[in-house]
């Protein structure tokens, strides 16, 4: 017998035992997700999801969410996903860098196809953000020079990535500067969230499960320079427990206090942000959690621009004076968004 | 004999400092403690000398880091002695030398 018939033979086999371990989960009534191995996914057609016209986590954050917790959803099914973008007219770099970490976090797990938009504007914008680098393209774009994404699969505090972030912002937005200052502000405040993430995922080995705890990638940074208004538009999202996911299982006494003393969540961590409120860490040490503030310090002496955190139910935009209001739909984890202009921070 | 004055650049040990601890990431406090502040402390914790950490030119130098490292060597051999020994240089981002005193009030607030 040569070796190749040894192989289908064997490979036939194996097959049998998992359709037989299949049917025998199955018939013992637990969740049908749970008989699935990691890369099997469901033999039925993609689930569609179609994006709106105007995709901004930004301006329309409810409307995304809601498209962001159905892909998640077909995730934990198994569920193959088509990505429907041909209505999309106008995409924000916010949208694609949450698209781009869904899109990462279901590697391994689901097939993802797509459908480009038909709007030669929302293609432009694509390209401009790196996006066709991150997935596989039919057509062959051109390469962008304006767009970075790192990431990581174990929620580590990679430094080294945020200060990669940081010189890219500089070198595009700002060239002619060379300021310690702005770059120690630009790293510090995305190095800082990378702890923020980090420290989350320990906390949860104490609390509860997190979700998706398989995922490949736990924090994505998407920095993108527009050169029609000579800004960077950097992103970082973490598809974990989220801001105030994390103080309820760090402390549910004080999410209490905190939900009676105050009417919604986007009150609660501006003031989180602010350094108005003090979170007892884990270990109950008051010189942790300082590394919040420290980042609306950075803000608030202007070496970042436009400071916008989405957290669970909570949207702070630090732009924007006024009633800060909750999310419809809770975003799964947290979004931090912050410009670098070329006329923010000291002159250069 | 230890010299007068040992003076220890933070970008030596890394350009971009990293988080609190040594499972968290490369370059962390707790690494930069054990194996380039602690040891510096030591050798002139009974001589006249003292340690001057020059923090410039290494970025970003985020607030776990200085936790699990200056904090850190507070609370462990108390904060009068490290801030007598210890001191902190950094003319780039001068808040850091602020963030490193804050670590060493809360610790006395703390004892």
């Amino acid at each position: 017998m040569n070796s190749r018939l040894r192989y289908q033979r064997a490979r036939a086999r194996a097959e049998e035992q998992a359709r037989a371990r299949r049917k025998a989960w199955i018939r013992s009534g637990r969740r049908i997700s749970r008989a699935l191995y990691p890369g099997e996914t469901l033999n039925l057609s993609p689930y569609q999801i179609t994006l709106l016209p105007r995709s901004s986590l930004i301006d329309s954050p409810d409307l995304l969410i809601d498209q962001l917790r159905l892909f998640r959803k077909q995730i934990e099914m198994r569920r193959n996903v088509l990505l429907n973008m041909r209505d999309v007219r106008d995409i924000g770099s916010d949208a694609i860098a949450v698209i781009l970490a869904c899109l990462k976090s279901a590697v391994s797990r689901i097939s993802v196809y797509g459908r480009w938009p038909s709007s030669q504007i929302a293609i432009a914008k694509l390209v401009n953000s790196g996006f066709p680098q991150q997935v596989s393209t039919r057509v062959n774009f051109p390469i962008s020079e304006n767009a970075m994404l790192l990431f990581a699969v174990d929620r580590r505090v990679l430094t080294q990535k945020a200060r990669e972030i940081a010189l890219f912002a500089l070198r595009h937005s700002r060239p002619e500067c060379c300021d310690d200052l702005i770059l120690d502000a630009i790293a510090g405040t995305i190095g800082e969230f990378m702890q923020n993430t980090y420290d989350h995922a320990v906390l949860d080995s104490f609390g509860q499960e997190p979700p998706l705890a398989d995922d490949r990638m736990e924090w994505v940074v998407h920095a993108e320079f527009v050169p029609e208004t000579r800004v960077t538009h950097i992103s970082f999202v973490d598809l974990g427990v989220g801001l105030l996911g994390s103080i309820i299982l760090r402390n549910k006494v004080l999410a209490t206090q905190l939900a009676i003393g105050m009417k919604n969540d986007s009150a609660i961590v501006g003031k989180i942000m602010r350094g108005e409120i003090k979170v007892p860490s884990r270990t109950g040490d008051p010189r942790r959690g300082v590394g919040l503030p420290l980042i609306h310090k950075h803000y608030e002496s202007k070496h970042i621009g436009r400071l916008i955190v989405i957290s669970n139910r909570a949207f702070v935009d630090f732009e924007r004076a006024g009633q800060p209001r909750d999310l419809r739909i809770p975003f799964p984890g947290t979004f931090m968004y912050f410009e670098v202009r070329p006329t923010d921070g000291q002159p250069a | 004999m230890a010299s007068q004055l040992e003076v220890i650049y933070l970008k030596d040990f890394a350009l971009s400092p990293g988080g609190r601890d040594v499972a968290g990431g490369p370059n962390s406090g707790e690494q930069f403690l054990k194996e380039v502040l602690e040891p510096a402390f030591l050798r002139h914790r009974h001589e006249e000398g003292y340690i001057l950490v020059n923090l410039d030119d290494a970025a970003p130098v985020i607030s776990s880091f200085l936790y699990a490292s200056f904090g850190e060597l507070a609370v462990k051999y108390g904060v009068d002695e490290v801030e007598k020994k210890v001191h902190v240089l950094s003319t780039q981002v001068p808040m850091r030398v602020t963030m490193v005193q804050n670590q060493y009030d809360k610790v006395r607030k703390r004892s």
